[in-house]
């Protein structure tokens, strides 16, 4: 039965060889592959869930090693909510490239490559395992990103690929701290030698921020959060999508991993003025991603640097070091990605139907694409923070933990946060609903796949929303080390 | 092999010539302890070695023009902190990690030397579609200059 | 006694339910209002079930799960909540009727998107009312700020957008501070649970309970538009006249104040408030308030914006009955909600049907209109003389317990400030009446104070005809007096009907309070706060 958990990782990096060898053969092989993997995919990911929350923790390691010696692979219910979200969007994803995203064998490889990446960082508890599948979803990822249409994309690709491969390096340089100080890279085996070795320990500390740090870029929070806007910009608005949904997502994911399985608790006790840092960069993250936005006229990066803000709230809530702050992190993180997701598909699908790009262009779009435009705004009234959408929820756990712990600077800004999130985002509703557009818009078909990502996007997260209590009970066994 | 390694495991192993105890015993650190500045840099020299070319090559990352020396600098940054691993391994009068007998040692610590074997894989594969990236930017741009490409890249933020 | 139903789930699910079929019958008119007619219908017999129950002391309640880890999302429709729903469902049902007069007379686009809207801010608004905690009250709160933004942006000129943006921008920013409020409050107690007589345990934090009223009485003040959070409504009045009434008489300021009501009374309770100090700042807000705006009010030409000014000041009425915190000022404050929404729906769909009649917005350009508008005008003379408090019509019943109230208290300053307020509402309504029944020659120009805004224009900037008025409506041909009409074929009965039947109801409550469903649920209401008496 723990086999299962080698197959999460292992069907998609199985499926991803078959488009480029059977498409010398047959042609449009790509997308049906895909398709097939990620229903695949779902139907374990939801099993493996579902085996978790009535048995505990499934846990393997590779080739029966031991855990000190060997990769061990482990799925807890954080990570099968993840594991599962990443399927789920996966699949999702798949119903809007139908028409609108890459469809060739490549992209359908790397599509499951991606996958197969971020499932694995998910499982994983071998913090050198997890670098190596941090970079193969990244490799993926920018190969992804390359493939959009226009002359943009290389670059962005490209520098994506610069910063994100730079961020992943300080995270390896932090694991090789971690191993010079301790000699081990299980999770839980460094986490009772680390003990050991002190949580003062120089060489310690150091690790913890070069892994912040790292996966911070993964996250890309401010400032190293330069690769985003681009990346979305240029991106096939389905990748994009699903860039948006799982990429940060998982790279949250895996610093709460870390940080409580590797570090532990005890460590974030012991040393209050690291954490403290770590939420102030949460708290900047979210102010200067707000603040970034503002001016911004195109819709993607609009929401990219809405990500930037909402990942400053998910790492703010493991920056108080509490579990009602850890669990809130972690619904924000799971919220926003069906949230973000589903805003980059509607907001595609307007592109493709409408041509519009930028805030101005998606003046009246309600008229031509009125399902669309009301699944956007929906999930923009999501991302603000309106009850009960699932964007509420998060916060409220987080804030509600700041106060508690008596963090106000944070308790301030992810209450805030509302309010700097329709700063940015009121104009673009206005202009959706109430405003005239000029010009001769030139429409490219738009299939009912891409509308109903949108649309189920938006049920999901009004779902989540009214579910967030229950996610919260049956997440909480999986958060220990941390103080209530 | 594998049974050596299941009884005297990398924990056990790492305990008699392990890093810590390791750089304390035979390494670097007892240097430091005992010999004077120029001894301890010299000890050290990997490591220092390691820091100029982490910080070359983020330099050249972040302020070369040349979108093909931004790749260059990426792989000498990675190489630093890949020298960080591999001098870490090592142990004064270590021998490479090949066990020949039960009294072939004291040998480099072969695990993080695995580490950077599959991290320079990683590395060349991200080389690899970077140079490729580079490729399509110049076919598409006709330059490979950061600051010549497409203005369209840049950030447009205009007030309303 | 508490019961558990689904009675009041199915009084906010009525008007909510309404949305859809009111979206997909859109391209027939007839069908699409039947749906509304239907939801309002249904929604009254409803409340007035509930609002029965309540009064006898049988409080049904409902528990749909979990909103967070500790906090139902739950509705109980105690007396206070029922006399809010009462209220709203029957503003709801006269306000609709008009609608259909207003929006047919007027050939107003996107009236599908009103209606919807219209019944999901009712929906909300049943929400708010029933909410059994304050969080569950935050979500409709909220959910009331978005379904209400379509209404005021209705006309989608650059004026309703921008008046739009104000909207959000005050009230998701109140929201703001209600939800850090809610955050404080909960992190002291655990407890956002309403409870007659306040939840225990805050006065263990003065300082923590005194940051988080702050919040509260902010963030719910901006709705409930205290100075200087009241700069959205003024703007506000860009929005279709129906949606004026029902914002200013039913929904979205009422729930401000009922939010304030809850704080006041069901979260911090009445003893709390007073041995933290915390009432006084309040009900000298709720002073200012009542003086300031009856003041600006006096400098307005355009006769919604007057309103909302005159609105402003009205709700502080309710504001310093509560913060006065004695059951007489309580319970006037509670028969003054009620009392202030007959009458101020009366004078806005009075305002709306001499726009839709005879395209005037302008007091000044009201000379002599009763001619033309006969019943109408006798409506809003009704009404104003409730507002200034003449006996005989709501607004003095209330008046009289409020300044009780006050003097009960020990503070006759705030009792003085209640007949000053008064006397301000006359000098503002007075002359409009004047104006009204008076010769048209006589008063040209006349204003009370000087102020107003510039040349006329036709709501919110949409297009003129060139006589001034919106195109298509008959107008006085400058100056030389209005047609003379009867009721029956002054307006369309759509129009008219209504608003008598408002006029009517602010009579009833002046005549014979104790009569209607309000007066005992105030008074059930007074007794549950102040368990002594």
């Amino acid at each position: 039965m723990s086999d299962a958990v080698v197959v999460l990782v292992a069907l998609p990096v199985v499926a991803a060889t078959v488009p480029p060898v059977v498409s010398r053969r047959v042609d449009g092989v790509g997308w049906p592959v895909a398709a097939a993997a990620a229903t695949a995919q779902t139907a374990l990911a939801t099993w493996v869930g579902w085996r978790v929350l009535a048995d505990g923790p499934l846990r393997t390691v590779v080739a029966g090693l031991p855990a000190v010696l060997g990769i061990e692979l482990a799925v807890d219910r954080l990570s099968a909510a993840f594991v599962v979200l990443v399927a789920v969007a996966g699949l999702w994803g798949l119903a809007y490239t139908r028409r609108g995203g890459p469809r060739s064998a490549p992209g359908a490889s790397l599509y499951l490559l991606l996958l197969a990446g971020l499932t694995g960082i998910c499982v994983v508890r071998d913090v050198f395992t997890l670098y190596v599948f941090l970079e193969i979803a990244g490799l993926a990822a920018y190969a992804l990103v390359a493939l959009g249409d226009g002359r943009d994309a290389a670059p962005a690709a490209l520098r994506y690929l610069l910063v994100g491969t730079v961020g992943a390096s300080l995270y390896l340089l932090g694991v090789g701290y971690l191993y010079v100080a301790t000699g081990a890279l299980n999770m839980g085996v460094l986490a009772d030698r680390l003990a050991t070795v002190g949580y003062d320990d120089r060489l310690v500390l150091a690790a913890f921020v070069l892994v912040a740090v790292g996966l911070g870029v993964k996250i890309a929070l401010f400032p190293v959060h330069t690769w985003k806007p681009d990346a979305y910009q240029a991106a096939p608005p389905g990748i994009t999508a699903v860039l948006a949904a799982l990429v940060s997502t998982v790279a949250a994911y895996a610093l709460v991993r870390v940080v409580l399985a590797a570090f532990t608790g005890a460590f974030l006790a012991a040393n209050p003025r690291l954490v403290a840092g770590l939420r102030a960069a949460a708290v900047l993250s979210i102010v200067a991603g707000a603040l970034l936005a503002l001016p911004q006229r195109r819709v993607r990066r609009l929401l990219a640097y809405s990500s930037v803000s909402q990942f400053g709230i998910a790492v703010a809530g493991l920056a108080l070091g509490t579990r009602l702050g850890v669990l809130g992190g972690v619904v924000h993180l799971l919220g926003h990605a069906v949230m973000k997701a589903g805003a980059f598909a509607a907001a595609g699908t307007i592109e493709a139907g409408y041509d519009a790009r930028t805030v101005d262009e998606f003046a009246d779009a309600a008229a031509h694409q009125p399902v669309a435009s009301a699944a956007l705004a929906t999930l923009v009234l999501g991302l603000v923070g309106i009850p009960p959408l699932v964007g509420f929820f998060g916060k409220w756990y987080v804030a509600l933990s700041a106060v508690r712990t008596g963090a106000w600077a944070t308790a301030a800004a992810v209450l805030l946060s509302t309010a700097l999130s329709l700063a940015y985002f009121a104009r673009l509703l206005q202009r959706l609903y109430l405003e005239r557009r000029e010009g001769r818009p030139t429409p490219a078909p738009v299939s009912t796949g891409m509308v109903a990502s949108g649309v189920l996007a938006a049920l999901a997260a009004l779902g989540l929303g009214l579910a967030s209590a229950e996610l919260i009970a049956a997440l909480r066994p999986a958060i220990e080390g941390v103080p209530p | 092999m594998l049974d050596v390694l299941a009884t005297a495991g990398p924990g056990v192993g790492l305990a008699t010539a392990g890093p810590g105890v390791g750089l304390a015993t035979a390494g670097p650190g007892v240097g430091l302890a005992t010999a004077g500045p120029v001894e301890a840099l010299a000890d050290r020299a990997a490591y220092l070695v390691a820091v100029v070319l982490v910080g070359l090559g983020l330099h050249v990352v972040v302020a070369d023009r040349n979108l093909l020396r931004k790749v260059v600098g990426l792989n000498l940054f990675q190489t630093g902190i890949f020298l960080v691993f591999v001098a870490a391994a090592a142990r004064t009068g270590g021998r490479s990690p090949l066990v020949v007998g039960p009294d072939g040692g004291p040998y480099a610590d072969p695990l993080p030397q695995v580490l950077v074997l599959t991290a320079i894989v990683v590395g060349v594969s991200v080389s690899a579609l970077a140079a490729a990236l580079v490729v399509r930017i110049d076919a598409e741009q006709g330059t490979v200059l950061a600051d010549e490409l497409d203005a369209g890249q840049r950030e447009v933020t205009e007030r309303e | 006694m508490t019961t558990a139903s689904s009675l009041p789930v199915l009084l906010v699910a009525a008007p909510l339910a309404a949305v859809v079929p009111i979206l997909l019958t859109g391209a027939h008119p007839n069908r699409r209002e039947a749906w509304t007619m239907l939801a309002a219908l249904l929604t009254v017999g409803l409340a007035a079930v509930t609002a029965s129950a309540a009064a006898e002391g049988v409080v049904h309640e409902s528990v749909l799960g979990s909103l967070v880890v500790g906090v139902p999302l739950a509705f109980r429709a105690d007396a206070l909540g029922a006399l809010f729903a009462l209220l709203a469902s029957v503003l709801w049902l006269a306000a609709s009727v008009y609608s259909v007069g207003y929006m047919r007379g007027l050939d107003e686009h996107h009236q599908t998107r009103y209606f919807a809207a219209f019944a999901a801010s009712v929906g909300t608004t049943m929400g708010v009312a029933l909410s059994a905690n304050l969080l569950t009250l935050f979500v409709f709160y909220e959910l009331l700020t978005v379904a209400t933004y379509p209404l005021v942006t209705h006309h989608e000129t650059a004026e309703a957008r921008r008046a739009g943006r104000t909207y959000l921008a005050f009230t998701l920013s109140g929201g703001v501070a209600i939800l850090a409020g809610i955050v404080v409050l909960y992190a002291v107690t655990g407890s956002v649970a309403f409870v007659a007589g306040g939840v225990p345990g805050l006065g263990t934090e003065p300082v923590l309970a005194g940051v988080a009223y702050a919040l509260l009485v902010v963030g719910f003040g901006v709705k409930a538009a205290l100075v200087p959070l009241h700069g959205w409504l003024p703007d506000a009045m860009v929005a279709p006249t129906p949606v004026s009434g029902l914002l200013h008489a039913v929904a979205v300021v009422k729930s401000g104040v009922f939010g304030l009501v809850r704080v006041v009374l069901f979260v911090f309770g009445a003893g709390t408030v007073r041995s933290l100090g915390l009432g006084t700042p309040l009900a000298v807000a709720a002073a200012v308030t009542m003086l300031v705006a009856g003041v600006l009010a006096l400098r307005q030409d355009r006769l919604k914006r007057g309103l909302a000014y005159s609105t402003v000041s009205q709700l502080s009425y309710i504001v310093l009955g509560v913060a006065l915190l004695t059951p007489a000022a309580v319970f006037g404050a509670l028969v003054h909600l009620v009392a202030h929404a007959f009458m101020k729906i009366t004078l806005f769909l009075c305002a709306g049907a001499i726009y839709v009649e005879t395209g005037v917005q302008r007091v000044g350009e009201m000379g002599g209109i009763w001619r033309r508008l006969p019943a109408t005008m006798t409506a809003f003379a009704v009404a104003s003389a409730g507002l200034v408090g003449l006996p005989g019509v709501a607004g003095f019943v209330s008046k009289w317990y409020l300044v009780l109230g006050a003097l009960e208290a020990g503070a006759a300053p705030f009792a003085a400030t209640y007949l000053l307020a008064g006397l301000l509402k006359l000098l503002f309504l007075w002359p409009i009446v004047l104006i009204a029944y008076a010769d048209r020659d006589a008063i040209a120009g006349f204003r009370p104070l000087p102020g107003g805004e510039g040349a006329p224009h036709a709501e919110d900037g949409g297009p003129l005809a060139e006589d001034g008025g919106p195109p298509g409506v008959e107008d006085d041909d400058g100056g030389r007096g209005w047609d003379r009409r009867t009721p029956l074929t002054e307006s369309s009965w759509q129009l008219l009907v209504p608003l008598l039947a408002t006029a009517a109801g602010a009579l009833v409550l002046g005549v014979v309070p104790d009569a209607t469903p309000f007066w005992d649920l105030a008074a059930a209401v007074t007794a549950e706060v102040f368990p002594g008496g």
